[in-house]
């Protein structure tokens, strides 16, 4: 399982994976002066363009105000992380995403689950422990969803009954990434998945908790745990 | 009316589950109805919109907005999530003691009841903390969460001669979004009145735009510290602000509630809550909305709805 977590991070976000790594060869080290360094891409976010704010604010000394805000497209990337109340009803939220509704999973082990503070509500932060309680949590429910039969009105495809294939792993993935992301996956990312499904996830016993490793590395990834 | 609409929307909510086959419109939409009803409730949960049905329409239509959340927005989980995100904005420390969170206990009372958000600030409210209880009440005497004893003395700082800079300082930003970094200390190691008004200190303590000193010298003086603390009303008279003379905290209120930038700041407090962030340039016709419908109907709920219901909203 702690294989596949780290996984997760790669379906997620590009699908590069990280080769080998090599000691640094320090009798290489270039002096200051004898390295130019590579210019990467610039990246710029793209500008607001065409719109203009139908009203002017003042304080109360006459300045402008809003002269802070960021000159972004609106079409920028805008996602959030989901709140402190879904993170802390995983078993409910999760059970909302893959449309499956079981009444035990309200009794989950959720132990390590991070819990909005009283009298406060800002966004929550989702550090290592949490992603691993995404996770976890999503493992079991996507496991109990794939045991039974008919189980979610999303999900139960004839893939799911054996294997991964590359074509099956491709087509789950991509419903799933639909399902969870509430977007369109690159085909890149579909093929890292469906990679993952195949290559990775084989550690499992079972077809169940070979496709509950799929499930759950998704519903752990950016996509699902940001709206 | 409202029960033809539900039956009418039946149909499409029975489909709207899966997205397998959703196009990009569809999907977008449906991450639009979840992040709203997330940001306003905390869930996605149907229930948490006292709906039993499964999902959200197909299209982000603004007209189905209310039908959604019309309810939600005056349900406790709103006011409780509302007034913790505020309480986020304007206290110093988070704090599970009641009486360190007089801001949250107001928000939520207002909120909750579809009160005019100025009532946060100016209404006539006292708390009640026998055995804890955190139970809010009408008080004549009352100005806002500014009255209440408990938060009196939280924010009445340290100034030697009593004047309450911090409590200056917290009408500031709470109610206009105003940002003064304290320091501990100036260069002359004098942290009195005369120190304060040296230069590099006077711009936030006197000449500048928002005089913390001349803003404390119409609030009461305390005296003591912890437990002890009393205050004593204001002996400086009339301070000229904003090219206004003030003589109490009441005018003093008064008169920021009352201007533009408070508008400003009310609806910047309601877009962060929406969208976890600031608004950005591009975003200015959304947030006119805002403004609009909190100065239309004086309500938070209804300023919220007018940014959910502009049709820029989801774009």
């Amino acid at each position: 399982m702690t294989r596949a977590l780290l996984c997760l991070m790669i379906i997620g976000c590009k699908g590069t994976i990280i080769g080998e790594v090599k000691p640094l060869d320090e009798s290489t080290v270039p002096t200051p002066g004898e390295v130019t360094l590579p210019v990467g891409p610039t990246y710029s976010a793209a500008k607001c363009e065409g719109v203009a704010a139908l009203r002017t604010y003042h304080s109360l000394t006459g300045d402008a105000l809003g002269a802070d805000r960021a000159n972004l497209a609106a079409t920028l990337d805008t996602r959030r992380p989901r709140s402190w109340e879904t993170v802390q009803s995983y078993g409910q939220d999760l059970n909302r995403q893959l449309g499956y509704y079981l009444a035990t999973d309200g009794a989950l082990d959720l132990a390590t689950v991070p819990v909005r503070p009283m009298y406060w509500a800002a966004d929550a932060q989702l550090g290592a422990l949490e992603l691993y309680s995404h996770f976890r949590v999503g493992y079991i429910v996507c496991g109990r969803m794939l045991a039974e039969p008919n189980g979610s009105a999303v999900f139960m495809s004839p893939e799911l009954a054996s294997a991964p294939t590359e074509a099956s792993a491709s087509k789950v993935c991509h419903d799933m990434m639909r399902q969870f992301w509430k977007e369109e996956p690159t085909t890149e990312q579909v093929s890292d998945c469906a990679a993952f499904a195949i290559d990775e996830a084989n550690v499992a016993a079972t077809t169940t908790e070979r496709w509950a490793l799929v499930c759950a590395a998704l519903i752990s990834s950016t996509g699902s745990t940001t709206q | 009316m409202r029960g033809v609409a539900v039956l009418l929307l039946l149909p499409s909510l029975a489909l709207a589950q899966s997205l397998a086959n959703a196009t990009p419109e569809q999907l977008k939409a449906r991450r639009c109805w979840e992040k709203t009803a997330l940001a306003l409730t905390g869930t996605s949960e149907p229930g948490a919109f006292g709906r039993d049905d499964a999902g959200f329409p197909p299209l982000f239509q603004p007209e189905l907005v209310p039908l959604y959340f019309g309810d939600a927005i005056y349900q406790p989980r709103f006011s409780n999530r509302f007034a913790g995100f505020v309480s986020s904005k304007w206290q110093r420390e988070q704090s599970t003691e009641k009486a360190q969170n007089v801001p949250f206990l107001i928000v939520q009372y207002v909120v909750g009841r579809g009160l005019p958000w100025k009532k946060v600030f100016l209404g006539g409210y006292d708390v009640d903390f026998t055995e804890n209880r955190g139970t809010v009440f009408e008080s004549p005497t009352g100005l806002g969460y500014f009255r209440v004893l408990e938060w009196r003395r939280q924010y009445a700082g340290n100034e030697v001669a009593g004047y309450k800079l911090s409590t200056a300082y917290r009408m500031l930003n709470n109610t206009l979004g105003i940002r003064l970094t304290a320091a501990a200390n100036n260069t002359l190691g004098d942290a009195s009145a005369v120190g304060r008004a040296a230069a590099g200190c006077t711009g936030c303590h006197f000449n500048g735009s928002y005089p913390l000193d001349l803003i404390a010298r119409v609030l009461e003086r305390r005296q003591g510290f912890g437990d002890k603390m009393t205050f004593v009303p204001a002996t400086d008279g009339p301070q000229m602000l904003w090219g206004q003379q003030v003589a109490s905290d009441e005018e003093l209120l008064k008169l920021l509630v009352g201007s533009e930038a408070f508008t400003f700041n009310s609806c910047r407090l309601a877009f962060e809550f929406l969208y976890g962030r600031p608004e950005s340039a591009c975003e200015a016709p959304v947030f006119d909305a805002c403004v609009a419908a909190l100065e239309r109907d004086g309500t938070i709920q209804a300023a919220l709805m007018g940014m959910i219901q502009h049709p820029d909203y989801c774009q």
